[in-house]
């Protein structure tokens, strides 16, 4: 089960500047730990002990996977994630 | 009949998104920042040189409205958005525009906004990206159910990353043009999240679900007040 994750800017030091990786999993979940496995480091990012940071959003497409399963939102091969998150900033 | 369109924060994206409305004879605009031009912004604020380091940025934008664009000078607030104020500052407004730095200011004014039943448009740039929300209060989602609550200090924001000019300014045009979308009659009541991302120069567009168990538009909300305990973080400039 292929799936890409688009990276946001401020993540990509993790990814090696990479804009798009691709990871294995048949949910939201597993592809995050895969993710994490290929880019350690997202565990942090992205996830606490309740689940997806309250200030990350991870989108199915174009579906937010709060409105879907959360992250046991499953996913097919060829289906595409993105992570946004909230920033601050423009002074 | 003019409307009212307030923005909190006149910096690297308030800037140019008061200089896209200040032509319009129907807008009439608020400027409200108390930060002051430094040499490091010159190159986000786009109708400032060196002459007007040390000037607060409101005064010198409003200044440079009616005086090189010719338009109705702006109102001028030389202050900051904080809980004991933003309730009477929403007040006035038709449409609110956040470009805060700070996530403390942006859920205050999110809150304001939602409470006092006032349309907004929230704008944020950091390191290569930036994202437009637009908020119209009991219809669409708003800031609460796409980011919840004030982050706790691991997210992105002033103090952590810069920011790519060309993206302030992106942002600060997009933010306007959402605007004219508010004042539409006939706009859509779904609160609309615009990214951008200047490492490719793609925009994605998406429109956002109200979270079921908002904790400030939905019908168990338990936010009902501006609690000043609810933005902690620190009230930086904007």
């Amino acid at each position: 089960m292929t799936i890409s994750i688009r990276i946001p800017a401020n993540l990509r030091t993790l990814t090696q500047a990479k804009e798009e990786v691709t990871v294995d999993g048949a949910t939201v979940r597993a592809a995050l730990a895969d993710l994490d496995a290929r880019y350690p480091g997202f565990n942090d990012r992205l996830l606490d002990a309740k689940g997806l940071k309250r200030f990350m959003n991870v989108y199915l497409g174009d579906e937010d996977i709060r409105f879907l399963d959360g992250l046991d939102t499953p996913v097919k091969d060829g289906d595409s994630l993105t992570i946004v998150p909230a920033i601050a900033g423009g002074r | 009949m003019s409307a009212n369109v307030l923005l909190v924060g006149v910096g690297g994206i308030g800037h140019p998104c008061a200089l896209a409305l200040a032509t319009r004879e129907d807008i009439r605009l608020t400027l409200l920042d108390d930060d002051r031009v430094e040499r490091t912004n010159l190159h986000r604020l786009l109708a400032f040189d060196e002459q007007h380091v040390g000037r607060t940025k409101a005064e010198a934008l409003a200044d440079h409205v009616e005086r090189s664009l010719g338009a109705r000078r702006p109102e001028v607030i030389v202050d900051r958005a904080s809980p004991d104020t933003v309730a009477d500052l929403v007040d006035r407004a038709d449409v609110v525009v956040e470009g805060s730095d700070n996530f403390a200011t942006k859920f205050l004014v999110a809150d304001a906004c939602a409470l006092a039943n006032k349309r907004s448009v929230h704008g944020s740039a950091v390191g290569w990206t930036g994202t437009v929300l637009s908020v119209v209060p009991s219809k669409s989602a708003c800031y609460r159910c796409v980011f919840e609550d004030v982050p706790d200090g691991e997210a992105v924001d002033c103090a952590t990353a810069g920011v790519f000019a060309a993206v302030t300014s992106m942002i600060g045009a997009v933010m306007a043009s959402h605007v004219r979308w508010m004042l539409r009659p006939d706009a859509e009541q779904e609160a609309k999240l615009s990214h951008f991302d200047a490492t490719t120069g793609m925009f994605r567009h998406r429109t956002m679900k109200r979270r079921p168990d908002c904790a400030l538009c939905r019908e168990a909300r338990v936010i009902t007040a501006i609690d000043a305990s609810r933005y902690s973080a620190p009230l930086c400039s904007h």
